[in-house]
C-alpha cells in the first residue's frame, strides 16, 4: 500500500528536507521596569546579552519613574524601535505609569510581567494587577523572578 | 523557541534521560482497566517511556507490568500462558509472577536456586478509577496514589478513553495549554458538538474571538486564564490548570461533563493522548456516554481492534475540503481531537523548536517548558523531587466564572479551582 501524503510528509526521513533558511527577521523588545526591584533585575538581565532587547532606564537609579518627564525621549525611542514592550513589575508595585507607557506603546504588543506573586499580600497583587491588566495583551504572574530570562529567550530577545 | 539542547532535554524520555527521570517520578496512566478485564486473561503489550513492557492480570487477580521479554532467550512473553499465578514462556516453560520474579525453570532442579536469581524488571500496576496506573521510578521515592478527581469519583460519573498520537508527547501536550488556538481551529464545535453546545458561556466565546490571556504560576504548575467581556463591566474567565508533568483540564461549559487530558510518552516519537470526561456530582447520562463512545467532544472513533484513531495520517485524516470551504470545520478535519492531532503530527515526529517564532499569547507554553526544564534539571542534578506529585497539587479543577474586573482570578476563583466533594464544577 502506498503511503498517504500525510504519512509520507510527517516521517522522520522527510524532516531532513525542511528548509533551514531563516523564517523571520529579528524582533526587538523593550523591557521597562516599573519599580526598583524590577529595575535591579533588569540590570542583571541586560548583562546576559539579550541582543534584541532594550532595557530602559537602567542607569537612572531608583525613582527613575518619578522623573519620567525628563527622560521621555529615551523611553519613546526604545518603545518605537520595539515590536513588543514588556512592563516588568514586582508584586505590589504601583505601576502608576503603566497607562502612559501603554499609550506610547499603542500598536505594539504589551506584556505585563508581575514577579514574586507567590506569597504576596492580596492587596499588593491587586494593586499591580489593576495597573497593568487594562493595558496588557498578555499578563503573567510568576512566583519568582527566573521566568523573565526564560521568556525573553523564548521570544528570541 | 528552545535551543536544540533544551529541545532534546524536553522531548527525550527514555531510561537515563533527565525528562525520563522526571516522568518516572509520577504515577502515570498505563492502560485502561478494561484492557485487562479478567483474571488469567491474555497479556497486553505496553510501551511507555521507551520501555517495552507487558501488562497482565494473573489467575488470582493481581496486576503486573514487567519487561516484555523472557530472561532466557529473549522471547516476547506476550505469547505466554497465563496460568496458576504466573505467566509461563511458551518456548521453554520459564514462569514469572507479577513482580517479574521467575518462579519456575523446568530444566533446572528446583533446589539449586537458579530461578530465584532470575527477575525481570517490573513496576507496580494499580487501578484507580477506570485506569491502571504505574510508577516507573525508584521504589523508595514512590508517591501516594493518584488523587485526580476524574479518577476518584464513582464509576458512573466518569469516562476515559485513550488514543495513539504519532508525535512527541510535548508538542501534543502544548496544544492543551495553547488556549489561543481554540477560537480558530475548534470554532465550529461550540455550535455543533453535543458535549459542548447550549452553554451560556458559549455566547461569550462566539462574540469575542480575541480573548486576553493571563498566565499565573502555581505550586503544581500553572493556570491559563482566558478573559472575555461579560455584562456590567465584569469578565468571563475560562481557566485551564496545567499540572506537572502533563495534565490539563478544559474549562467546563454549562452542565456538560468536564474534560481533560494526560499526554504520556510511548517513545520519543509517539504518545498516548488520554482523554477523560466526568461530572463531579452526577452520573453521566446514557446519551452523554454514547456521545463519548461515538467520538464526540474530545474523544475519537478507532481503527477496529486498536487505539489508533479512524482518521489518521494514513488516510490524510479524512480531510474534507468542501466542509472546510463551507466553514463546517476550520481545517477540514472533523472532531476536536483529530483537529489537534492532525496539526501536531504535521509538525513531524519531534518538532524543531529552534525555528519557532513564539508570540505573547504563547506565554503559557513558555512557562510550562520553563517549569519542566527547571524541574528536570533539579531532579537530575540535585535529586529534587518535582511538583505535581502531591495530592494537593492534583486536586484541582478547571473553571468558567464571571468575576469583577479588578481581581486576580487565582484568588477570586480559588474555591472554583479546587476539588470540593459533593459540589458541582463552576461553570457558565
Amino acid at each position: 500500500m502506498s503511503l498517504s501524503e500525510s504519512a509520507r510528509a510527517t516521517s522522520a526521513a522527510e524532516a531532513r528536507f525542511r528548509l533551514q533558511a531563516p523564517n523571520a527577521r529579528p524582533r526587538r523588545l523593550a523591557v521597562i521596569p516599573m519599580d526598583e526591584q524590577a529595575r535591579a533585575l533588569a540590570v542583571g538581565l541586560a548583562a546576559q546579552g539579550f541582543a534584541h532587547t532594550s532595557f530602559v532606564a537602567l542607569s537612572e537609579g531608583e525613582e527613575w519613574l518619578a522623573h519620567l518627564a525628563g527622560r521621555t525621549r529615551a523611553v519613546l525611542e526604545a518603545i518605537e524601535a520595539a515590536q513588543t514592550v514588556v512592563l516588568l513589575a514586582t508584586a505590589g508595585a504601583e505601576a502608576a505609569l503603566a497607562g502612559t507607557l501603554a499609550e506610547a506603546a499603542r500598536g505594539r504588543t504589551l506584556i505585563g510581567l508581575i514577579l514574586d506573586s507567590e506569597g504576596a499580600a492580596p492587596e499588593a497583587l491587586e494593586r499591580s494587577l489593576a495597573a497593568l491588566r487594562p493595558h496588557a495583551a498578555m499578563l503573567v504572574l510568576a512566583e519568582g523572578r527566573d521566568y523573565v530570562a526564560a521568556m525573553l529567550e523564548a521570544l528570541r530577545a | 523557541m528552545l535551543r536544540q539542547e533544551q529541545n532534546e532535554l524536553a522531548t527525550r524520555t527514555g531510561p537515563g534521560t533527565a525528562m525520563g527521570k522526571l516522568f518516572r517520578s509520577y504515577w502515570v496512566p498505563a492502560l485502561l482497566a478494561e484492557e485487562l478485564p479478567e483474571d488469567g486473561g491474555p497479556p497486553v503489550r505496553v510501551k511507555l517511556l521507551s520501555e517495552r513492557l507487558l501488562a497482565w492480570r494473573d489467575s488470582t487477580g493481581r496486576y503486573g507490568l514487567m519487561d516484555e521479554f523472557c530472561a532466557h532467550r529473549g522471547v516476547s512473553l506476550w505469547f505466554g500462558r497465563n496460568e496458576e499465578g504466573g505467566l509461563r514462556c511458551p518456548y521453554h516453560g520459564w514462569k514469572y509472577d507479577v513482580t517479574g520474579q521467575c518462579v519456575e525453570v523446568p530444566s533446572e532442579p528446583a533446589e539449586n536456586g537458579f530461578c530465584a536469581r532470575i527477575k525481570l524488571a517490573a513496576y507496580p500496576l494499580v487501578q484507580v478509577g477506570d485506569i491502571l496506573w504505574t510508577y516507573m521510578g525508584p521504589p523508595e521515592q514512590q508517591p501516594p496514589l493518584p488523587e485526580w478527581e476524574f479518577a476518584r469519583v464513582p464509576a458512573a460519573q466518569t469516562f476515559t478513553s485513550k488514543r495513539v498520537q504519532e508525535c512527541n508527547w510535548m508538542q501534543a501536550m502544548e496544544g492543551g495549554i495553547d488556549s489561543s488556538h481554540v477560537s480558530w481551529l475548534h470554532r465550529g464545535a461550540l455550535n455543533h458538538d453535543p458535549l459542548f453546545k447550549g452553554a451560556k458561556g458559549n455566547q461569550y466565546n462566539l462574540r469575542d474571538a480575541k480573548p486576553v490571556f493571563e498566565v499565573v504560576e502555581m505550586p503544581g504548575g500553572l493556570y491559563i486564564g482566558a478573559r472575555r467581556n461579560a455584562e456590567d463591566g465584569r469578565y468571563y474567565w475560562r481557566i485551564t490548570p496545567w499540572v506537572m508533568p502533563s495534565f490539563t483540564m478544559v474549562p467546563p461549559r454549562g452542565d456538560h461533563p468536564v474534560h481533560g487530558h494526560f499526554w504520556i510518552p510511548i517513545d520519543d516519537e509517539n504518545c498516548w493522548a488520554w482523554s477523560f470526561d466526568y461530572h463531579p456530582v452526577r452520573a453521566l447520562t446514557a446519551q452523554e456516554l454514547q456521545h463519548m463512545k461515538d467520538g464526540h467532544g474530545i474523544h475519537v472513533t478507532y481503527v477496529p481492534g486498536s487505539f489508533r484513531p479512524a482518521a489518521n495520517k494514513d488516510n490524510d485524516y479524512l480531510i474534507d475540503r468542501a466542509a472546510q470551504q463551507r466553514g463546517d470545520t476550520y481545517s477540514g478535519v472533523a472532531g476536536i481531537a483529530m483537529q489537534d492531532a492532525s496539526l501536531q503530527e504535521s509538525m513531524g515526529p519531534i518538532v524543531d523548536r529552534t525555528r519557532e517564532n513564539l508570540v505573547s499569547t504563547d506565554n503559557g507554553i513558555i512557562m510550562a517548558r520553563h517549569r519542566l526544564l527547571r524541574a528536570a534539571r533539579a531532579l537530575a542534578e540535585k535529586g529534587v523531587l518535582p511538583p505535581g506529585r502531591e495530592a494537593e497539587h492534583q486536586r484541582v479543577r478547571s473553571a468558567a466564572v464571571i468575576l469583577p474586573p479588578d481581581q486576580p482570578f487565582k484568588e477570586a476563583a480559588a474555591e472554583a479551582l479546587r476539588v470540593r466533594e459533593g459540589v458541582a464544577q463552576s461553570s457558565v
